[in-house]
C-alpha cells in the first residue's frame, strides 16, 4: 500500500481538526501538531511525505520551524498554509525552504489538488532516483 | 659822622674844634661849665644832628600819611617823640635863660629816646614779625624779586637766586635786564593786561618749568616811584598734572566715543541679525510690556512698531487659556530660573492664532532685573507635520490592525470552508454515522461564527471611545450575577467571596460586567486541565477591590508587563485585545486593573474602584 503520510501543523483546533478529517477521507494517513516543538518531535519520529504548516505558532514562528526541519526532513514536502497574504520579510526563508505557500481560506479542492500534485512529483522524483541508482 | 664827632670831643683839648673855650662859671663854680662852641660843634655837628632829625621826622610824617592804620598807631608817638627836641631847642634859642642853668638838649633827646623805646617795646609785632618776615621770604618756595622804580634789583630770596643763577650780592643794584636775561619775557607777560592768568615758562622738553607770575606795586617816595615786588610760583608739577588730566580726559572721550561707536555698531548688528531671523525675537520689561521685537515678530503677529511704542502687553499676545501659564513661567524666569521652552498659542492682531514654542531668558541690566528676552519658534508647520504623522501612524495602526484582524478572521473562515466541504461530503454519504458526523460538524460552524463575532466586537470595543455612566452599584450582587452567567467547565471549582458593602462605589454595571466576564474567561482558559477560580471582593481604605484568581499556567514576568498592551497575546486564538479593552473600560469608570502572576501557580487580576471620589461628592 502506498498510503501517504501527512503532518498538519496549526494551533487553531478547528482548522486542524477539519483539515485532518478531510485528508483522512481522501485516504491519507494524518498526524497533527499544535506547536512547533510537537511538530519537530513528530517529524523526527515518523517519515512524512508532506507537511502543512501554519506561519504563526504559539511557541515559534513557522519559518523557524521550516529552518529546524530543513536538515532533519529534507525530502518532506513543506506547504505553508497561513492567514497572512504576504510573508513580509520572511518571504526569502519561505521560498528557500518551503515548497508551497497557500493563503487561508483556501478552497478544499484547491488544497487537495496542490497536495496531490506535490506528492506525485515527489513519487516520480523518487522513482527516477531509484532508476538511475 | 658820630665816630668822628666822638674822636673830636675827646681830643678837644688839643684842637678846640668842638668847644673853643671851656671855663668855670665865674658866678658859681657849681654851675655847669661855660662852653664856647667851636667850629665843628657849633657848625657841623649841630647842623648834621638837626638835619638827620628833620629828615627822619619828614619820613615819619610821610609814612604816617601813607601807611596802614596799625602803622599810624605806631607812627604818631614816634612823630611826637622826634618833635620834642625841636620844640625845646627852639625855645632855648629864643631865650637862653628860660631853663636857668639846665641845658635842655640832653633832657629832650633822652625823653624822645624813651618814647621811642616805649613804643618799640610795647609794639607786639616786633617780637617775631621782622625775623619771621625774613625767614618767611627766604624759605618760601616762591621766587621773590624786588625791582625798584628804576628797574634795579633791590631784593631777592634764595629761590630767586637759584632761578636767575646768580647770587643776590652779584645782582643787587644791577638793572634787572642785565641781571636776568629772561626778564623781557617776564615783563611782557606782566604788562599783558588781557590775560587773566599770568604764566611764563623757561626751558623746553623735560626741563620745562612753568611759573605763575604775580607783581605787587610797592609805593616809593613819590607816586611816580613804583617799585615792583615780583613773585613767581613754580607750577610745573601742577601743569604736568593738568596736562596729564587733560590727556586722560581726552583719551577718555576718545574711548567713550569709540565704545559708543562699537555699541551702536553691535546694536545695529544685533538688530540686523535679529531681523534676519525667521523666528520672532522679543524683549519685554518687568511689566510684560514689549521693548523689542524683530521684523519676523511684527510680520507674524500683525502688530507694528507703532503698536509696540504705544505699549503691547505680552499676555495679550496669547490666547486667554495660556495667559496664566505664561505669567507664571515669566515670573519664574524673572526669578532667575532656567526654564525649558513652552508651547503657547499666539493671537495675532487680527484675532487669528498660531502655535509657538517660546524659549526665554532673563535680561539683567547691571544688577537690576530688566525683563525677559526670548525667541519664539512658529510651530504651525511642525504641528501640521505632527498631525500628519499622527494620521499616518493611525493609518499604519489601522493597517496593522486590519492585517491582524484579517489573519484572525482567516482561521475561522478556513475552518468554515473545511466544515462546509466535510458536511457536503458526509451528508451525501449513505452511511448513517457519516450523516451524524455532518450534523456534529455544524457545531464547528457555530463556534467559528462566535469566534468571528468576538474578534469584531473586541476590535470595536478597542477602537470606539468608551462612554461610561458610573452609578452607585451593589457590587456583590453584580459580581455574583456575572459569574453565574459565564459557562464554566466542570473541572474548574469556583468560589465567590465578596466582603463589605459597596455603598458610594460607582461603576458602569454593563462595562464592569464585561470586564469581569473577560477575566473569568481568561482564567478558565489558563486552566485547561481544571483548577480553582476564586473571585474575592473587599472594601479597602480608598477603593473597592475585586480580584479574579486562577491556579493556571501563569504568566512569565517578561510577559506580565505587556499583558495590557493591545495586540499582545500568547493565545492561539485572539488578537490580544481582551485585556487592553478591560483596561480601557476600567479607566473609563475611574478604576484600575492590575495583574500579578507566578508561572505554574496562577495569576490574579485585580479591579479597583475608588471610594474616596464619591465620598467627597456626597
Amino acid at each position: 500500500l502506498n498510503q501517504k503520510h501527512i503532518l498538519v501543523i496549526d494551533d487553531d483546533e478547528s482548522v486542524l481538526g477539519t483539515i485532518a478529517r478531510i485528508l483522512e477521507l481522501e485516504g491519507y494517513k494524518v498526524e497533527t501538531a499544535k506547536t512547533g516543538k510537537e511538530a519537530i518531535e513528530k517529524s523526527n519520529l515518523g517519515a512524512y511525505n508532506l507537511a502543512i504548516i501554519d506561519l504563526r505558532l504559539p511557541d515559534m514562528d513557522g519559518t523557524e520551524l521550516l529552518t529546524a526541519m530543513r536538515d532533519t526532513t529534507p525530502r518532506m514536502i513543506k506547504i505553508m498554509l497561513t492567514g497572512y497574504p504576504s510573508a513580509g520579510d520572511r518571504t526569502e526563508t519561505i521560498k528557500e525552504n518551503a515548497d508551497g505557500y497557500l493563503v487561508k481560506p483556501i478552497e478544499v479542492d484547491d488544497l487537495l489538488k496542490t497536495i496531490k500534485n506535490h506528492l506525485e512529483k515527489q513519487e516520480s522524483a523518487a522513482h527516477g532516483a531509484s532508476v538511475t541508482t | 659822622m658820630p665816630i668822628i664827632t666822638l674822636v673830636l670831643v675827646f681830643t678837644n683839648a688839643y684842637h678846640g674844634l668842638v668847644f673853643s673855650n671851656v671855663e668855670l662859671n665865674p658866678a658859681d663854680p657849681t654851675l655847669p661849665l661855660i662852653l664856647t662852641p667851636g667850629l665843628v660843634f657849633g657848625g657841623m655837628v649841630v647842623a648834621y644832628s638837626y638835619a638827620v632829625l628833620s629828615v627822619g621826622s619828614i619820613m615819619l610824617a610821610r609814612r604816617l600819611l601813607l601807611s596802614r592804620r596799625s602803622f599810624r598807631v605806631q607812627a604818631y608817638p614816634l612823630l611826637i617823640a622826634s618833635s620834642i627836641p625841636w620844640l625845646f631847642n627852639m625855645l632855648y634859642l629864643y631865650d637862653q635863660n628860660l631853663f636857668g642853668y639846665v641845658e635842655p638838649t640832653s633832657l629832650t633827646l633822652t625823653l624822645a629816646g624813651m618814647i621811642v623805646i616805649w613804643r618799640t617795646v610795647s609794639w607786639p609785632g616786633l617780637y617775631i614779625a621782622p625775623i619771621a618776615r625774613e625767614v618767611l621770604i627766604d624759605s618760601m618756595s616762591d621766587f621773590v624779586i624786588v625791582v625798584d622804580y628804576e628797574g634795579r634789583v633791590v631784593d631777592m630770596n634764595p629761590m630767586a637766586e637759584k632761578l636767575i643763577g646768580r647770587s643776590y650780592s652779584e645782582v643787587m643794584g644791577q638793572p634787572i635786564e642785565s641781571a636776568w636775561p629772561e626778564w623781557p619775557r617776564v615783563s611782557k607777560v606782566l604788562d599783558d593786561k588781557a590775560s587773566a592768568t599770568k604764566e611764563v615758562s623757561f626751558g623746553t622738553g623735560e626741563k620745562k618749568q612753568c611759573y605763575e607770575l604775580e607783581s605787587t606795586r610797592l609805593p616809593g617816595f613819590t607816586s611816580d616811584e613804583i617799585n615792583l615786588l615780583i613773585t613767581l610760583r613754580d607750577i610745573t608739577k601742577r601743569k604736568l598734572t593738568d596736562e596729564k588730566l587733560r590727556l586722560y580726559s581726552e583719551h577718555l572721550e576718545e574711548l567713550v566715543e569709540e565704545r559708543t561707536k562699537k555699541l551702536v555698531e553691535s546694536e545695529g548688528r544685533f538688530r540686523e541679525l535679529a531681523d534676519l531671523l525667521p523666528q520672532p525675537v522679543l524683549e519685554i520689561d518687568n511689566e510684560a510690556k514689549f521693548t523689542f521685537a524683530n521684523r519676523a515678530a511684527f510680520a507674524l503677529t500683525g502688530y507694528t512698531e507703532e503698536d509696540m511704542r504705544r505699549g503691547v502687553n505680552a499676555l495679550d499676545l496669547v490666547v486667554p487659556e495660556d495667559r496664566e501659564r505664561l505669567a507664571e513661567v515669566t515670573m519664574r524666569i524673572l526669578g532667575g530660573e532656567h526654564t525649558s521652552g513652552y508651547e503657547y498659542t499666539v493671537v495675532r492682531k487680527d484675532g487669528s492664532t498660531f502655535p509657538v514654542f517660546l524659549y526665554a531668558v532673563r535680561v539683567m541690566r547691571g544688577n537690576e532685573i530688566a525683563g525677559v528676552r526670548g525667541i519664539a519658534v512658529d510651530i504651525s508647520e511642525r504641528k501640521r507635520m505632527e498631525e500628519q504623522l499622527l494620521r499616518s501612524e493611525r493609518l499604519a495602526s489601522i493597517g496593522e490592525t486590519a492585517a491582524m484582524v484579517g489573519h484572525d478572521l482567516r482561521n475561522p473562515l478556513q475552518a468554515m470552508t473545511n466544515t462546509l466541504y466535510l458536511v457536503k461530503r458526509l451528508a451525501a454519504s449513505e452511511k448513517g454515522e457519516d450523516r451524524k458526523e455532518a450534523v456534529g460538524l455544524l457545531g464547528t460552524l457555530h463556534d467559528a461564527i462566535q469566534y468571528m463575532d468576538k474578534i469584531v466586537s473586541d476590535l470595536q470595543d478597542y477602537a470606539r471611545p468608551v462612554g461610561a455612566a458610573p452609578i452607585e452599584t451593589n457590587l456583590p450582587d453584580l459580581v455574583k450575577a456575572t459569574v453565574s452567567n459565564v459557562k464554566i467547565p466542570g473541572n474548574v471549582e469556583v468560589t465567590v467571596d465578596i466582603q463589605g458593602d459597596s455603598s458610594n462605589v460607582k461603576v458602569d454595571p454593563a462595562l464592569f460586567r464585561r470586564v469581569l466576564t473577560n477575566l473569568i474567561l481568561n482564567a478558565v482558559q489558563a486552566m485547561p486541565k481544571g483548577g480553582k477560580l476564586t473571585i474575592a471582593g473587599s472594601r479597602g481604605d480608598e477603593s473597592f477591590a475585586v480580584a479574579v484568581q486562577d491556579t493556571g499556567v501563569g504568566i512569565t514576568p517578561e510577559n506580565l508587563g505587556r499583558v495590557f498592551n493591545p495586540f499582545f497575546t500568547t493565545k492561539a486564538q485572539g488578537q490580544g485585545l481582551g485585556l487592553a479593552v478591560c483596561k480601557r473600560l476600567m479607566e473609563a469608570q475611574g478604576g484600575t486593573i492590575e495583574a500579578a502572576s507566578r508561572v505554574g501557580e496562577g495569576s490574579t487580576f485585580t479591579l479597583k474602584i475608588p471610594t474616596n471620589r464619591t465620598l467627597g461628592a456626597t
